[in-house]
Parts: structure tokens; sequence; C-alpha cells
């Protein structure tokens, strides 16, 4: 009968919801980590899941906002940092969606490696490969809490997976220190001798020790950044590049045997838009970075004298005539010849009557009226969204640099290291002055101007504890007047364009606020003085 | 005399003939009886003549036709309506209306699985007939439901043709998960959205936990059931609706004119130590307006919204059937213009039901909802809508929209007005189909079994085509794109349910059982290229394969539950309900994965009681408890499982290489979340039934293991695991009072309902804390930040009083609370500043109705609620973005001290300690709306008649008509939280409409 047959039905829907695996279901988009941590394809795919994300463009080429050298207008995340405004509350506020920009202390790539490091101990594969990979990741590490110590000072360190419920104190930022030079010097003896057109972008024996020779330096231990600088420079691998403009250029990725660790990209999945920040408006870029004046004044006449001397030759009402070519190569200013035209940031209206996107209170012009060339050309709207230019985190000029101001706080090799600095400079086709002398205002002018917008600034200013003389007040950029569109000729003005007001408070000792959330969520955590 | 006597009796005799003549003469009176609701047609009316064994009934139109002595009364009497008796009085033709029984003793509601008498329900459910909400059009079901049930507040964020965003909560936010209820539709779970109004036959809302408890897991927020219409025996009933309507937007943010910008820039640009970027020349020329491309004044909000707004409806359905079978079919057209050109929304509904009694023993039937929805929006290399309005809300009005020679002008993300018109658009054809067939077995006498299979089958169809802008600069915005998504999304339910009822003296006693499986599983799958060579081609085919990108995803996740309920009720008037469910859950893991949830109600009439009898201004009282406990599982899928994310890829030496990493926290541990609710309830009806029925509601829910992530030490390294975290609590009042009476022709009604709702975190072991807080002893996700105490007057007060560390604070900058006294403001002096979560929302209906005229209007509101606009709209000039008139009335500061003072704090640029989240920002977004007003009138049938119509309504409506609100102004109480620089606008709606009955 047919009612029995469907009470039947009734009972088979009640048996299959009783089946125990009828409620399981099996990720398919993702891997899980039973099957995972085996061969050497998973230590691939979790190698290159390390190196994800491990820097961003912006931390390198915008930092130097947080210093005397330029200015962020849009507040990406340094703007705030550079003009002491900065709260625990707004650390991360950034109006710009780069999930690495300024998010140095996140601990997340932290666990990344910590978890490659404790789960490739299964995967079958060739041990000295291995090591390798390890001593990879163990420099992402290094490098990760290298900025960390840099920018927070005592920071809790973690070497091994957490749980969820881990409420750390800070270590002491000596004992981090410590751990980064210790780990860098471990892994300096596995990593091979390659510079990055061989390594493809791998962490090397170079990259290690030159990270190590900044920290080195950084913490006045000069012998040994000395020797760890002379190390990488004696690597056969390395060598400048000739022409300093062009080493920041996409294009020369490939000859570029000067960089020494890099963060890699590519068109179409690893992607940077640092042209479409950085290029002026006309140029249809967002000129978020500004030279202040104070970088432009850092630069040498070309006879090698700085523009305060009188014998130098400095017309204030020429200012760009007769100075350190690199000038010309790192920040577009008015007058200069770009892009088919002179780059005019000075006046409102165009010669045709209309508006002058340049014009640096236009909304995607250099509020400074200069802005920043290093690593960008002129390019079309979408390459400037899809640019494939490396950027170069350290480079053999670095380690040039190093060695010469150790040489200068040795008083040895001082010779080799006024060598460095000429080198450089010849590089560039800047004079070397007869009679030139190794001298410590010498390799900090070179520093500023060599590295000028590679992020390296803020560092130099703290560990030299320039503070209170370059940062409080007013920061300027451009000085005003017109500039003729067809001579490119300046008519100067007296002032100079205004960008913020600056406060420097000592107390911070340089360092960033603690994030509230890591203060609302560790009671174990503590705040910066000043904060 | 025995002569006499005769002659007399012949005298009489004929007397009697004649007065019989007289008065026996019987009539012929013809006529239609209609219900005096809706004026519909009533069918099957039993008309006899009093005294007399004359009677009839109507026909399928409510007509009739009786012949009966002229001066015989007719009585007039329906189930379910008062009786009504008429004089025939000489008329020939009698229209007669009938009011519905007031008594409610047959009033049935929709339950789970099921129906039951009114007056017999021990939960707390809420519901509305379909025919409250027919003519009365809105953008969406859900939107015609707002403020009509008590408990159940609605929040429509966005008046963007098909992605109106509207969100329900009952009885306020009882999870940190999805709080949305659960909406079932003939019995299977699907969604509001795709629903005609028109074809609805009732809206149960189920609010306690006894009553939903039946739906276990996923009932725990709530339980929305949805009966569609269902055809009678009898003729084909045909019923045509159609509306036409426009729309305008409710309030648009009025932007300051490019010579308010450039004054108030200079005034920022000054106060922060900046040289003015205008001159006196230059702002005159802006405000004059002579030269309107160099110094414009461009409103760029009236440019976008260009779009006619216009709205047609069709609805057309057949209902009829004979006792074997019966039917109802129905068709809808939609289509909605929006106010921003190239916005549209297409609907087509198809709705198919079918009943049939097979055979003695075996009823089978078909519900089947089909839908297709059309939603057209455009798009830009830049970004969706919701960039549209970011960018004509930010770009400043000194900005022109196109350059003398007619080409685009562009701002420095381009022109959301060259976007709208040639940026591309974005389709998404969405066809759902919601179906399922049962068969009902009558095994013996009360015994039933039920069965159902069930498809909810959603297929969308997404298309994303993004052409290359050209400005008048010579740039070209890009790259033009292609990019097709496709998402399917298959729920299949079967379910089988036991029903027993028996009555046993006065004894009634009800049993179900049932059992049910379902599974989701939800497949997308995308494709993407960039430069096709000309604008014109949306083909993937037709792309480069350079930059080209593919993905594909699948999310699965299954659910089985057995549930039995028990009803006994005793002579009508002790009620009491069992009910358990055991659900079991794919989003746990094995050992967690079933979950037990029992209630329990019951009901005392008291007004059945002998001792109440004698209260006769008490029609009925009945008093509920209920006490049960639900289950949730809303989560993502495979929390509990650890898992490694592909797609983490670097660049290795120009080869992008693969990659893989651990990004998010598993935990195995999690389960069900539990949510236990107390309900204790109130229905009567006082004075004669009619004149007011009132009935109560208190609850107490308590939500406990909440799924939810604690905020964790940034040490950990990944984002905070999923686990059963916290508890909450949920009290409430319910209250809903209607009443209707008539003067003659007269008719009107008046409906009041409220709720009050008050949520308090009770557990949660780490507090979380940013602009929102969820700590215990406050309400869930309330808003956290600075107390604001007025201004700085001079810039020595505000050098010397507290502030935060590095803020350059000024004379005329906001002053806030040191709630610590440690002589700084920092994290330490946050305090709670409110919540989105409205405490109050009300809503009350006034219906009036005068011989064929009927004019009802409907408030709606909510009260002790907040919400910020966010950075962008609050305050002006934010990253380069433009200010709002309200940003006039702000402080202006000389030489160190405030000298005229404004609501708005000093103007700055570029500095932002004013703008951190205090209660300057934190606002009272309490509002009252007049959410509908509608004016109809019936055609009188004489005529209709003679054209077979049955009746016809012609009828105008508005929605949104006012709002009452202290929030500022060009800004929508109800917009989504924060979103103020980003939302496409709310909308008025006004409507003239026809129904037809055939």
């Amino acid at each position: 009968m047919k009612p029995i047959k469907n009470l039947f039905i009734f009972f088979l829907v009640l048996l299959s919801a009783c089946n125990k695996n009828a409620l399981n279901v099996i990720p398919k988009n993702s891997l899980s980590d039973v099957i995972f941590w085996k061969t050497q394809e998973d230590a691939n795919l979790a190698l290159a899941g390390c190196y994800n994300s491990w820097e961003t463009y912006m931390n390198i080429c915008f930092l130097d906002a947080v210093s005397d050298n330029g200015y962020e207008q849009f507040d990406y995340g340094y703007q705030q940092k550079g003009n002491g405004q900065i709260t625990p509350a707004n650390f991360q506020q950034s109006s710009w969606p780069d999930k690495g920009a300024c998010n140095w202390f996140t601990y997340s790539r932290i666990r990344k490696y910590n978890n490659f490091l404790t789960k490739i101990a299964t995967v079958q594969m060739d041990a000295n490969k291995k090591e390798v990979y390890k001593a990879e990741v163990r420099f992402l590490r290094a490098y990760d809490y290298f900025n960390k110590v840099m920018f927070f000072g005592d920071i809790p360190v973690v070497k091994e997976l957490v749980t969820s419920d881990v409420k750390l104190k800070r270590n002491a930022a000596a004992e981090v220190q410590q751990f980064i030079l210790d780990e860098l010097t471990a892994i300096s003896a596995i990593l091979p001798v390659q510079n990055n057109i061989e390594s493809g972008g791998h962490i090397t024996k170079g990259a290690a020790l030159a990270l190590k020779a900044r920290l080195e330096l950084y913490l006045g231990k000069y012998t040994e950044a000395m020797q760890d600088s002379k190390a990488v420079i004696d690597m056969p691998v390395y060598q400048l590049y000739p022409n300093y403009r062009d080493l920041f250029l996409p294009e020369n990725k490939l000859n570029n045997r000067e960089s020494i660790l890099e963060i890699e990209y590519l068109k179409d999945g690893y992607q940077n838009m640092l042209p479409q920040l950085s290029l002026p408006a006309l140029d249809l870029g967002w000129s978020a970075l500004s030279a202040s004046k104070s970088m432009v004044d850092a630069y040498e006449c070309s006879n090698g004298k700085l523009i305060s001397d009188p014998a130098s030759g400095y017309n204030p009402d020429k200012p760009f005539a007769n100075r350190d070519p690199r000038l010309d190569m790192t920040i577009i200013y008015p007058g200069q010849f770009w892009n088919g035209r002179y780059y005019n940031s000075l006046d409102k209206l165009l010669p045709n009557g209309n508006k002058n996107p340049d014009y640096h209170e236009e909304a995607a012009a250099s509020r400074g009226g200069q802005n920043v060339k290093k690593y960008v050309k002129p390019m079309s709207l979408q390459d400037m969204n899809n640019n494939d230019g490396n950027i170069m985190v350290i480079r053999l000029a670095e380690m040039y640099l190093t060695f010469a101001e150790c040489a200068v706080a040795t008083g040895q090799n001082t010779g080799l290291g006024l060598q460095y600095i000429q080198d450089l400079r010849t590089r560039a086709g800047q004079t070397n002055p007869p009679g030139m002398q190794l001298t410590m205002d010498l390799v900090r002018r070179e520093r500023r101007v060599e590295l000028a917008f590679e992020g390296l600034r803020f560092f130099d200013v703290k560990r030299w504890d320039l503070g209170p003389s370059v940062l409080p007040g007013p920061l300027y950029g451009s000085r005003e007047g017109t500039v003729d569109p067809v001579s490119g000729q300046v008519t100067w003005a007296a002032g100079y364009i205004k960008l913020e007001d600056r406060q420097f408070n000592p107390v911070r000792n340089y360092l960033l606020p603690i994030p509230q959330s890591e203060m609302d969520s560790n009671p174990a955590m503590t705040q910066n003085p000043g904060y | 005399m025995k002569k006499f006597y005769i002659r007399y009796l012949k005298l009489l005799l004929l007397l009697l003939f004649l007065s019989n003549h007289a008065f026996a003469q019987n009539v012929q009176v013809k006529g239609r009886v209609l219900d005096s609701t809706d004026r519909s047609p009533l069918i099957g009316v039993t008309i006899n003549a009093k005294g007399k064994s004359i009677s009839t009934i109507t026909d399928k139109n409510g007509d009739f036709s009786i012949t009966a002595p002229a001066a015989s009364i007719l009585a007039f009497t329906y189930v379910g309506y008062l009786s009504k008796e008429v004089a025939i009085e000489n008329q020939a033709i009698l229209n007669v209306v009938l009011n519905p029984a007031a008594s409610k003793l047959n009033e049935v509601v929709v339950v789970a699985y099921g129906t039951q008498k009114k007056i017999n329900l021990t939960g707390a459910v809420s519901s509305i007939s379909g025919d409250k909400l027919e003519g009365n059009p809105a953008t969406s079901v859900t939107a015609t439901l707002e403020g009509r049930l008590p408990g159940v507040t609605i929040t429509q964020t966005s008046g963007q043709p098909g992605r109106e965003n509207t969100s329900i909560l009952i009885r306020g936010m009882g999870t940190m998960n999805n709080a949305q209820p659960l909406v079932i539709v003939d019995g299977l779970e699907s969604s509001l959205d795709d629903i005609s109004p028109n074809d609805i036959q009732n809206v149960s809302v189920l609010k306690d936990a006894s009553s939903a408890s039946i739906y276990g897991s996923r009932a725990a927020n709530g339980v929305i059931l949805v009966t569609t219409k269902r055809g009678k025996a009898g003729a084909p009933q045909i019923n045509y609706n159609t509306y036409y309507g426009w729309q305008k937007p409710i309030g648009l943010p009025q932007h300051v004119s490019s010579g308010q910008y450039a004054t108030l820039i200079n005034e920022g640009e000054v106060n922060a130590g900046l040289a003015p970027q205008y001159s006196s020349d230059e702002i005159n020329k802006y405000f004059s307006g002579a030269d309107p491309y160099n110094y414009p004044n461009t409103n760029w909000v009236n440019l976008l919204l260009k779009g006619s707004g216009a709205t047609l409806d069709h609805n057309l359905s057949f209902a009829g059937g004979t006792d074997m079978a019966r039917y109802r079919l129905s068709f809808e057209y939609y289509n909605q213009d929006g106010l921003v050109n190239n916005t549209n929304h297409k609907r087509y509904n198809v709705r198919i039901n079918l009943d049939s009694k097979a055979n003695k023993w075996l009823t089978i039937g078909l519900n089947s909802g089909l839908s297709k929805n059309d939603v057209d929006s455009p798009v830009s290399p830049y970004g969706d809508i919701t960039q549209f309005f970011r960018q004509v809300n930010r770009i400043p009005p000194t900005v022109p929209n196109k350059l003398a020679n007619g080409s685009w002008a562009r701002s420095i993300d381009g022109n959301p007005i060259a976007w709208a018109q040639e940026g591309g658009l974005a389709n998404s054809q969405i066809s759902h189909l919601l179906g399922s067939t049962f068969a009902e077995i009558a095994i013996i006498k009360g015994l039933t079994l039920k069965g159902i299979a069930g498809i909810d089958y959603s297929f969308s169809d997404n298309k994303t085509h993004i052409q290359t802008v050209a400005y008048g600069d010579g740039s070209v915005q890009g790259p033009n794109s292609v990019d097709d998504y496709l998402l399917r999304n298959s729920t299949t339910s079967l379910q089988s349910i036991l029903n027993y009822n028996k009555k046993i003296a006065k004894h009634d006693i009800k049993v179900l059982l049932g059992a049910s499986k379902e599974s989701n599983v939800i497949n997308i799958d995308e494709g993407y290229r960039k430069n096709l060579p000309t604008n014109g081609l949306d083909q993937l085919a037709a792309g480069s394969s350079i930059g080209w990108t593919n993905n594909g995803q699948t999310d699965e996740d299954k659910l089985s539950s057995f549930f039995g309920r028990f009803n006994y009720d005793f002579n009508n008037k002790y009620l009491f309900e069992a009910n358990l469910r055991r659900d079991g859950s794919s989003k746990f893991a094995a050992g967690n994965r079933w979950g037990t949830f029992p209630s329990f109600s019951a009901g005392w009439r008291v007004s059945e009681e002998d001792f109440m009898k004698s209260l006769k201004w008490l029609s009925s009282l009945k008093l509920r408890a209920s006490w049960g406990k639900l289950g949730n599982d809303r989560i993502s899928n495979y929390q509990y499982l650890s898992k490694i994310a592909l797609g983490q890829n670097y660049d290795f030496g120009g080869v992008l290489t693969d990659g893989a990493a651990t990004v998010e926290a598993s935990n195995d541990h999690i389960t069900w979340e539990t949510t236990t609710e107390l309900d204790f309830g109130l229905d009567a009806d006082l004075f004669n039934n009619n004149l007011l029925s009132v009935s109560i509601d208190y609850y107490n829910r308590y939500t406990d293991n909440i799924l939810t992530s604690v905020p964790v030490s940034a040490v950990f390294g990944l984002p905070a695991p999923i686990v059963n975290a916290g508890a909450m609590r949920n009290r409430g009042l319910e209250i809903q009072l209607q009443h209707n009476n008539n003067f003659g022709d007269f008719r009107y009604n008046l409906s009041f309902n409220a709720a009050y709702n008050k949520n308090r975190v009770e557990k949660f072991s780490n507090p979380s804390k940013g602009n929102t807080i969820r700590i215990e002893g406050q309400p869930w996700d309330s808003f956290y930040g600075y107390q604001w105490t007025g201004y700085f007057q001079t810039d020595q007060q505000a050098a010397s009083s507290p502030h935060q560390p590095g803020a350059p604070v000024m004379a005329g900058d906001l002053r806030f609370k040191d709630q610590n006294n440690d002589g700084k403001i920092d994290g330490n002096d946050r305090v709670v500043l409110g919540n989105t979560i409205p405490i109050i929302t009300y809503g009350f209906n006034i219906g009036l109705q005068y011989k064929n005229f009927d004019l009802s209007s409907f408030f709606q509101g909510a009260g002790k609620v907040n919400r910020t606009l966010g950075t962008e709209a609050e305050w002006p000039f934010v990253n380069g973005a433009n200010a709002l008139t309200m940003h006039l009335d702000r402080t202006i500061v000389q030489g160190g001290k405030i000298v005229q003072q404004g609501y708005f704090p000093r103007t700055l640029i570029n500095q932002t300690h004013n703008q951190v989240e205090s209660s300057f920002t934190v606002l009272n977004s309490s509002y009252l709306r007049l959410k509908n007003c509608q004016l109809g009138y019936n055609l009188p049938i004489q005529w209709l008649s003679h054209m077979k119509i049955a009746k016809a309504r012609i009828y105008m409506s508005g929605q949104n008509l006012l709002t009452f609100t202290k929030f500022p102004s060009g800004f929508d109480p109800e917009l989504p939280e924060g979103s103020g620089a980003y939302t496409y606008p709310q909308i008025k709606f006004y409507v003239f409409g026809l129904d037809i009955k055939f």
C-alpha cells in the first residue's frame, strides 16, 4: 500500500540524516596542514608565500616624508609620523589601501616565517636546499624585527608559533638587536653569494651581511659594520650601475648589479603603483611626495662646495644651475625640462589661460612644488598602475657609505673610505674637488644626497640625533615665483611654499607609538614615552 | 343573520385574499455582496428571506438573485463575517457590504509547519496578511514591511535600484554574527527579495524561542514565514494590478559653492599656519560665475542624479480550481530606473502554485517561484557606484565638469560624470528558482504524512564591462576590461513531517514529528581580461591574453535535523506546547556538531473562565509564557579546519611564483551558539471586540557561546580566530494596539505598535575597543570615543588644558574630557557614546474609509539611536575633499581666540585632531517618517458590472514622504553607519496605481 511506501521514504530521510559522514564537507579552494608540508613543491609554495608582502615599496619610497627630506600630502600614513601628530589611535590610519604601508607593528609576517621554520621539518627534500630555504626565511624574519626595533624600541620577540591567548611583554631593544645580528651571522654562512640577477630576488649572503652592516652602523659598532660592509663590497657579484638616474628605472632591472636586497615587481600579478603616486599631475600622477627645500639645499654645487659657502658660486636666483647632477636626477623642480615641458608648479594658469594642474595647490600637484623623480619616468596611465620596477632596499652604494662612515668613526681605512665616496660622486658626474677630505660632514651629506628618498634618512636623523635641529618648525618646499613656459626661466619671488608646521618631541626618542589596538588587547604591553 | 354571516365571511375571505395577494406578492431582488474592507466580492454568502424557506447563495462574482415577498427582510450570513439583515423595501437592486466578524475566534495564524488559531497561540507571533500589503507599492517586499510589525526593525540603506540593501532585525541584535532572521517561503528557506508583494498571502514573524524553535539552528534571530497565495475552488479569479511611479531623493548633501569653498579653504589654510591659496579676486570670480571653465561652480551631485527614477509595474494573476485541483498563476514585470543614468532594475516573477487532491488519501502540490532580476549600474576604471557617490561628494565645486571645448575635465581620480556616461556598465542577471513539490498522505483519521522536496537555485551572471574614458587633457583612463563572474547558489532540502491530531472530548492533542536534510553549495567562476581593442566589445574573447585572470571557488555546508512538536489544549482554555529539535551542522568538527534545542510554552485564556464572564467589557484575554533554546551556526564554513591559502604569490626574477600561507586561524573547538529566550505575553480584546485590541510581550533573550572573534594581541600574528566567546542579553517590551470603528458609512482603523529593546553584552573575555566597543555591561558595538565638552576659547587655554599628545590644538578646537584626570587625552579617556541599533522603534497606521474612498497613512520611527557620517562627510576638506554648507557654521578664530562661535570647530586643512571619534561625531539619528500615504477610490460597481469587472480601485500613494529628524540635513538617518560620503541616496516614491479584479 502506498502510505506504507511513503512511510518508508520518511524513514529513509531519517536514516540518511543520521549518517555520520553526511555532514562532512571538505574545503576545495585551500590546502590544509594535514596534507601539506611533505614535498619540495610544498616547500616552494610556502617559501614564495613567505616572500609575498615581505616589504612594500611605499615603506621604502615614502619613508623620507618622516624626515626633513620630504612631505607626503595624502597621509598614506607617513605625513602624521613626519609632523609629530601621530597618536596610538591613528597609527595605522592610512588613506591608501596598501596593507603593508607603515604596518611595522604587525606580527603576521613573523608568524608566517615562524610557521615555515617550524613546519618545514617534515618536508622531504635535499637537506642543503632546505637549510638555504630556512636561511632565506630567517633573513626575512630578521628584517622584520629590524624594522620593529628601529620604530618601536623594545618589542616582544617570538621565534616560535604562539597561541591566540599570547600576552607578551616587550623584550629590551638590545636583546632584539642581538637576536637579529646572531641570526644574520648564522645565515650568512648558509646563503649563496649572488647578485639579484642571479638569485632572482631570493635572499643572498650579500643581503644578510648588508643588513647586518646597516644595523651595526646604527648601533655604532663601527668595526663590525666596516668589516661586514667590506665583505659585501668585495663580493665579485656586485658593481655600481654606471648611470645614477637609470639605476632606478624599471627597464634596467635586469642589468642591475648594484642591488643587494630588493622587492621584486611584475606586471599583472605583483605590480606596484609608484609612478601613479609619484609623477606630476600633468603626467597624470598624484604627486604624493614632495621634496623639501632642506633636501634641495643639501646638494652641493657642481664644484663640490656647499651652497652656503660663498666660494661655491651659488646664485639664489639660479638655484639649480651648477649643482650636483644628482639633484637633477632625483627631483623635478620648477623650470626643469621634463616630459616635453618646463615643469611649472608655481603658476596657477597655463599660458592658454587654463588652470595649471601642476600648480602646487592643485589636487594632484606636488604640494611643495617639487616632485620626486627617483624610480619614476613618464608612462601611460595604465602602466603607472601596473608598474614592474623593482625597489631596492639595500644597494652597493649604501655599503660604500657605511664603510666610509666607519672609516671616519674609527680613523681606519680612511683612504679607501674616501675612494668609495669619490666613486659614487664620479658615477653621478659630481666633481671630487682637489684636496678632498673624508669628514663626517661629507659622509652625512653624501649619504643624504646619494640615498635620498630610499627610506634611510629617518634612521640617520635618529642615530645622529638631528631631530631638534632639523625636524621642528615650518617645512618648506620650492621657492615661489613664475616660470616662463618657453625658456623655462624662473623669476623667483621672495617666499617659499610652506608645507606644514612640524612638532618634535624629544621625549619620544624617535619612537612610534604602540598601536592603541595592542594597548587595548594586551595588558602586558606598555606605551612608548610621549604618547 | 346567517346570511349576514355568510356575506361577512365572503367579504373577509375576499379581504384575506386581497390582503394575501398584497402581502404575499413576490419580488425579485438582485444584488452583489462585497467585503467591507477591500470591496472584493464574497462568494457563497447565504441569503435567506427571514421567516421563509427562501434562500440562495452568491455566485462567483458575489452576485445573487432572490425572489421573495416584497416585505421580507433578507438575512446575509457568511462564515467569518458579521451577519446583516436588510429589508427589501421596494429595492430591485440590493448591494450589501459585509463586515468581517469582529470575533477573532476563527482567525488563523501561520506558524511553523502549519497554521494555528490565533486564540490558541502560545508563542509570540506577529503577522500581517497579504491584502494589507497589496496596493502599497514599494521597491521591495522588505520595504513594505518596515514598521508594520512590532519588534521587527527594518532598515533600507540605499535607494539604488536592485541594491536596496535592506536589513531586518527581530528583537534587536541577538548575535555578533549575521543577525538577520531566517526567511521561509512556503516551507523553504529563501529570501524576501524575489517575491512579488501581490503573491503574498501572509507574513508571520515568529519572535520568541517557542514559536521559532522548531526551525532550530537558524531561528535564533527569529523567523519570517511567508505563505504565498493559492487557488480556491470556484470560478477563475483574475487580478490585474499596475502602477507607475517615480522617485526623488529624500535629501542630498548640500555642498558649498565654489566661492564659499575658496573662502573656507583659505580660512583653513591660515588656521593651519599655511598661506591662503585663493586671492580675493579669484574668490570674486568664483562667486560671479562669469568664467565657468576656469572659475566654475560645479554641483557634482546634481550632475550625477540625472536619471528619471521612473518605475512601472504590471502584475497579473489567475486563480481558481475545483475541489479536486486548484491553481494560482501569477506574473509580474517590474522596471525601475534609478536616479543615476544607467541604473536600472527589471524584475520578472512567475509563480505557480498547484494543489491537487489525487485521491481519497493523497494530496499533492507544487510551489514554484521563478524570478529574474536584471540590475544595471554604471562602473568606471576607478570603481563601482559607491566610488561615483564618493567622488561627487569629494570633488570641489572649483573643478569644472567639462572644458570649454566640450570635452571632459578631470579631477585627481577622473570625472564621475564622464564615468556615468561612458565608463561602462555592470550588469547582473540573477535567475532564481525556488520550487518544491509536496505530497501529503492521510494515513488514518488524524494522521498525515507530508514529504517536501525543494530546490532553491539561483544563478547570478554578472558582467562588469569597464570602458576607457578619454579626457580633454588627452589622458585616457583605463584599461577597458571585461569581468565575467558567475555565482551559482544551490540549496536542496528534503523534509518529512508526520502530523497527528486527536480530539477527545475537551482534550485536543496535536503531535508533529519531522526530519529534514539540507545542503547548500556555492560555486563561483570568474574570468577577467583587459585591453579590448575597442570599448564596444564586451566579451572575454576580445580581450588581451596579457594580464588575464580567472578564478573559481566553492563553498559548501550541510544541515541535518530532527524535530518534534506537541500541542495540547483543554477546552480552548489551557494551552500547552513543547518543541524539541536536534541539529547537526557541517560547520563544526565531528565531536561538536550536534545540538539539542527544546522549548515550552503555555497559554491561559482567562476570559473563558466563569469568573471572568461577568466582565462584559473584556471580550477576550489570554496570558502566554514561553521558554526555549535555539542554536545558531551562522559563521563562514570550514572555520574549524586549519587551512593554507593559495595565491600568496611572489615575483622571483620576473616569474610569478605560486605561494601558499596560513592567513587565518582555525579553532576546532567551536560549536553551537545558543539563545535562550523567555517571553511573557498578553492578548486582550476590549469593549465588544472591535473597539480595542491589545497585545503586549515582554522578552528576555540570552545568547551564549557567541561565535565571534575576541581581540588578540598582534603578537599572535593571525586575525583572531572564531571562538565561542561571549554572551549578550536583549530585553524588551512590545506593544500593539488596534482600534476599529465606524459611524455609518465612515469607517476607520487605528493601529499602533512600539518596541523597546535593550542590548547588553554579558560576557566578553577581552574587550574589543576601537571606534566601537564590545565590553561587558554595554550594548554590543557601541560607539566609543571622547566626550566632547566644548571648544578651546584661547590658544593659551588649549595649550594648558589636557589634549591629545602631539595634537597642535589651538583656540576654536574641540575640547574633550580628561576622564581619568591624567592631564592628557588618550585611549584611556574614551567612553561609550551610543549605538546604531535603535532602543525604541514604533509605527502607527491611520486608515479612513468613506463609501468608496479610502485614505491611509503610515508613520514609522526609531528613537534612541545613533550614527556617524564618517570622516569624509562629517568634516570639510578631508584629503582634498569638498565641504558642505553645514561646515560654514564654523568657529572663527583671530589673534589666538574665538571671535565667532560656530557649531563646527575652526576649519583646518590636514590636521585631524578634531576628527577623532567623540560625542561630536556620534550623532542622534532618531527619526519619524511618513512612510506611506495613500488615497484610493473604488469605482462604483454599477459602472463595472457590464464590463465583467468585479472590482476596480485606483489609488495614488507616496512613500517616504516626510522625515522628521535631527540628523544633519541632506543625510538619511538610516544611512549605513559611517558612509555619508558614499551612499546612493534614499528615495521618495510617488505612485499612481490601478487594481482590477475580474
